[in-house]
């Protein structure tokens, strides 16, 4: 899952940007609301997780001109203004959550699942592709009942996949989803990673779209 | 005296009234001596008038033949009542003449006057009594006839004349008097009616009202007073929103770095494999839900205070099902407690409360029940239809007063606990707000016994609710 974490205060977005690549998701944080609304519309994420109190540009007003330009990418808000109509403000300008600070990670993380899973139509925490299971809170993966041991970029790059089903996603897609901006990546990488993963899960489930990417039907 | 420096219209009415009954007096004591000043001198004149006519009337008498026969030849002048009342005037019995030939002999006198010693009478004007009564005389000597005339009055006849001029002259005042002073009464109330509605704005206010006052229609007089009020609630408005803007961001900006030390933490305890590590973060992450549980506290009472006077957004809470869920939330937080509690909810009642408040009331007051008691104790919850009563044990209330539980930051004796100090602070507000009555009783059951506390909330006489305020 690739976040994009849009939050001023640098102290804070360094902890949950490290709580959340303990859980091995993708983490891009940006400081301001320009920042924030440029990357939203030029770069694919599952969710973003945004203050409303930024420089630049309010969190309400990324939110507002995001919504106006037909980008729904899910968002969830994270501030310290409670009060029952900054909420509905949040909410009503297109935000899919609302949570308020200080949070507790667990909190924050299964927020981010339930919203990414509701996004994709998936109605369970589990994700099901034939005999494959995907536990995506846990980060466990099992065939046949059998888990499967996957290093966690391959793991990342089966858990995009498969909240993407049924879409192509580019490599360059696929590889920005799963490194986020921070990594260095070597151009053959993504696919080294495919091979081992395909090697242990079989071949049937990740079809490479010839010239485009990969894909893993519905 | 007190009175009248409490009071302006007091003070306006007797001081006017006093100036007015002092002028009237004033005015009656100058009348009348006045009055009788200028009657003496026309009975002066009419005395002397008088002795001149007599004079020239015995002048043709021959006053030494009289000697012979003085006793039977005295004129005698008086007259009979039936004359007096007949044709005469009452004052006549109050004019004596009297007149003595050159040997001291009286010849002539109408008997008003004791027969007075000619050697006593002195020639011009003069005051004497005769008997109870005072006079005033005029006496003149005719050398040509060598007899002394004296004409005298009584002086009540001057003084009753004085007084009744005077009377007159100030009767119409005396009468009106009680009119003027209503009339004076009537005018000072009315005009002293825009400082009444001023005090009467002024007085019907709620304290936190710091909305200026209405300007329009107020007289000059009074006009810089409201001015100056007006900039004072100005002013204290102001500060009073700084006062509740400080509170509210400081509490906003807690949180951030309560966030920050939270998630760091969060992350040390992931990261780590030390044991200790992960026991210390424990609990560093519970002084941080202290804090958190803290400042959300404060920000609730700061925002209940300053919607004490605005009217809530009302609806029907079903209040089963919210008590049936905060006693879950809250006992599953307070699990290792191992808290016995007993539901008695057998209405469906509801309340009128905005959702959020009756959320922070309700669940404030079980909280403070589960709070507070001690591990494995009984605590019952019962609800009625118009009230809710929570029976729970409590410890270490010696000496406490309960009415300063209700206070801020005030925890009896439970200083460890990790309450914020203002849930019971927050309830009272509320309560206050909407008219609900709020509770409290610790009883001691026995030695080293606990209290039984009980809490009451009664919304049966909440007045503040009205039924066009429900939203559903």
């Amino acid at each position: 899952m690739r976040v994009l974490l849009i939050e001023d205060d640098t102290l804070l977005a360094e902890g949950i940007e490290v709580s959340l690549r303990l859980d091995k998701l993708t983490v891009d944080v940006v400081h301001n609301g320009e920042h924030a609304l440029h990357a939203l519309l030029s770069e694919d994420f599952d969710i973003a997780i945004l203050d409303l109190g930024l420089p630049k540009m309010s969190g309400y007003e990324v939110l507002k001109k995001l919504r106006s330009k037909g980008n729904m990418t899910p968002v969830l808000i994270l501030t310290a203004r409670d009060a029952v109509e900054d909420r509905v403000k949040g909410l009503d300008f297109g935000a899919d959550d609302y949570l308020l600070k200080p949070f507790d990670v667990d909190e924050l993380k299964a927020r981010l699942r339930a919203i990414v899973r509701r996004q994709s139509g998936q109605r369970t925490p589990d994700i099901l592709i034939g005999h494959l299971k995907i536990d995506p809170s846990a980060h466990r993966v099992f065939l046949d009942e059998v888990e499967l041991k996957l290093s966690p970029k391959e793991f990342m790059i089966l858990a995009e996949l498969a909240s993407h089903r049924g879409k192509t996603l580019s490599k360059e897609q696929l590889m920005r989803l799963v490194y986020g901006w921070q990594e260095d990546l070597e151009s053959n990488s993504l696919e080294v990673h495919m091979h081992n993963l395909r090697k242990k899960i079989g071949n049937g489930i990740i079809h490479t779209v010839r010239g485009i990417g990969y894909r893993i039907d519905q | 005296m007190k009175l009248l420096r409490q009071s302006i219209t007091a003070y306006l009415l007797v001081t006017i009234s006093a100036v007015i009954l002092s002028l009237l007096t004033l005015n009656a004591y100058l009348g009348f001596s006045s009055s009788e000043e200028q009657i003496e001198e026309v009975f002066d004149a009419e005395l002397a008038q008088m002795a001149r006519v007599i004079q020239s009337l015995m002048s043709n008498r021959d006053t030494s033949h009289s000697l012979e026969y003085q006793d039977e030849a005295v004129l005698d002048m008086s007259f009979d009542d039936e004359e007096y009342n007949q044709f005469g005037h009452e004052y006549e019995r109050k004019l004596a003449i009297q007149v003595w030939n050159r040997d001291g002999k009286l010849i002539l006198a109408n008997h008003l006057l004791e027969a007075q010693a000619f050697s006593q009478v002195s020639l011009g004007y003069d005051n004497f009594t005769d008997g109870d009564i005072e006079w005033r005389s005029f006496a003149l000597y005719s050398p040509a006839d060598h007899i002394t005339i004296r004409i005298a009055h009584s002086e009540s006849v001057s003084g009753e004349l004085a007084s009744e001029i005077s009377l007159l002259t100030i009767l119409p005042g005396l009468l009106a008097s009680p009119l003027l002073l209503l009339f004076a009464a009537i005018i000072i109330r009315r005009g002293m009616n825009p400082l009444h509605d001023l005090s009467k704005a002024i007085s019907h206010r709620h304290y936190n009202d710091l909305t200026p006052l209405d300007e329009r229609g107020i007289p000059k007089e009074l006009s810089h007073v409201v001015a100056e009020l007006n900039l004072l609630f100005l002013r204290v408005s102001k500060s009073y929103e700084r006062e509740k803007g400080f509170i509210s961001d400081a509490a906003h900006e807690l949180r951030t770095p309560l966030a920050i030390a939270k998630v760091h933490i969060q992350n040390l305890q992931q990261i780590s494999q030390e044991k200790e590590v992960k026991q210390y973060a424990g609990k560093a992450l519970s002084g941080i839900e202290r804090l958190r549980h803290l400042v959300q506290q404060l920000l609730e009472l700061s925002r209940a205070e300053a919607n004490a006077e605005t009217a809530p957004a009302l609806r029907a809470i079903p209040l089963d099902r919210l008590i049936t869920n905060l006693c879950d939330d809250i006992q599953i937080v307070n699990k290792k407690q191992n808290h016995r509690c007993t539901k008695r909810i057998n209405t469906d009642a509801k309340i009128l409360m905005q959702p959020h408040e009756a959320d922070i009331l309700f669940r404030n007051l079980i909280d403070n029940a589960f709070r507070y008691s001690p591990a494995n104790s009984a605590i019952t919850i019962e609800l009625k239809h118009d009230s809710l009563l929570i029976e729970n044990e409590g410890e270490h209330l010696e000496g406490v007063n309960i009415e300063k539980l209700f206070k801020p930051f005030t925890r009896g004796n439970f200083q460890s606990k990790e309450g914020s100090g203002l849930g019971l602070s927050l309830c009272r507000v509320l309560c206050e707000r909407y008219g609900f009555k709020l509770e409290l009783n610790a009883t001691k059951q026995g030695i080293d016994q606990p209290y039984l506390v009980q809490t009451v909330l009664s919304w049966k006489n909440a007045t503040k609710t009205k039924p066009h305020q429900l939203e559903d």
